[in-house]
């Protein structure tokens, strides 16, 4: 069990403990090997290489490389990692919320502490996880499910190879259904990267008020152990 | 002499402009052939990338504005050109 951290008996959302978590939870190597990961992926893949590109799907396989382990981590990590401690509900993300504003409004109450994401930060962290994983698989679509080696073979017929070559390979895609679905998948595949930027805006911005709020960094816990 | 050829150079500008490759325009099924191809039609080629079944050619015209090319890669023919900025 992580250090100053109490055991979880709820299964609705995670149970506040106001005044017995001063160091708040404190992060696996895992976790935050996989928060940082996650983060240059998008920064990549949304802002610096070509999309469709080579890099673009190696980034794209990663991510859910990346999201795989971390989602089994959910299951057999330790506590402040688990699924369970951190069940998303709105109506306690609400409330979570609004208590942070009324501290950051200058009201003395305590603000509560917990073992693992706050109930904002989780219903936050699932919304970021869906997101990522509807890119992820839509991405998959648009390429046919094409392994990174199989997008650069094919890049390579494009910049120097027989185009009519390509032609042959999608029709042979086609007939086992592998190009279906190409355009929807396009236009899900770009606004959920966009709705992942906007949620992590609004995740950086909900790190630096709780940071406030508390009165201590939370980015420095996502860094390091101690 | 100079003034001559200004005018003249004003007066072909646009004509120039619009000798950028077309739809319809048959530019070939490799990336040789078609980035001499776009490059006679005044667009010089930058990337070639596999897009939705089409072979799409980035290219700047003389005026440094990039187009995109799009090419059927069954018949080489130019099926559809848009501003890169659009």
């Amino acid at each position: 069990m992580a250090q100053g951290q109490t055991p979880l008996g709820g299964r609705s959302a995670p149970r506040p403990a106001i005044g017995r978590l001063a160091g708040g939870p404190v992060w696996d190597p895992l976790v935050r090997l996989s928060h940082w990961a996650v983060a240059v992926a998008v920064l990549s893949n949304y802002l610096l290489n070509r999309a469709g590109g080579t890099w673009h799907v190696w980034i794209g396989w990663a991510l859910l490389a990346i999201l795989a382990v971390r989602f089994a981590w959910g299951f057999v990590g330790p506590q402040e990692a688990r699924f369970t401690s951190f069940l998303p509900n709105p109506f306690a993300a609400l409330r979570h919320i609004k208590a942070l504003l009324r501290k950051l409004g200058g009201n003395r109450e305590t603000l509560p502490e917990y073992p693992s994401h706050n109930p904002a930060g989780a219903v936050m962290v699932y919304a970021l996880w869906a997101m990522l994983a509807l890119v992820s698989i839509t991405g998959l679509v648009m390429t046919g499910g094409a392994s990174p080696v199989q997008m650069a073979q094919q890049q390579a017929i494009v910049e120097t190879g027989d185009w009519t070559t390509l032609v042959q390979a999608e029709e042979e895609a086609d007939e086992e259904g592998k190009g279906a679905g190409g355009a929807w998948a396009k236009e899900v595949h770009e606004v959920a990267a966009n709705l992942v930027v906007i949620l992590a805006l609004i995740h950086v911005a909900g790190v630096a008020l709780e940071s406030r709020a508390l009165g201590r960094n939370l980015v420095r816990p996502m860094l390091r152990k101690s | 002499m100079k003034k001559t050829f200004l005018i003249a150079a004003m007066i072909c500008a646009p004509f120039a402009a619009m000798a950028m490759p077309v739809v319809g325009d048959v530019v070939g099924t490799n990336a040789a052939d078609a980035t001499a191809a776009l490059v006679a039609k005044g667009c010089a080629v930058t990337a070639f990338e596999a897009e939705d079944g089409s072979i799409e050619a980035q290219c700047t015209d003389e005026a440094m504005k990039v187009w995109e090319v799009y090419i059927d890669p069954k018949t080489g023919a130019v099926t559809e050109v848009k501003d890169e900025a659009e």
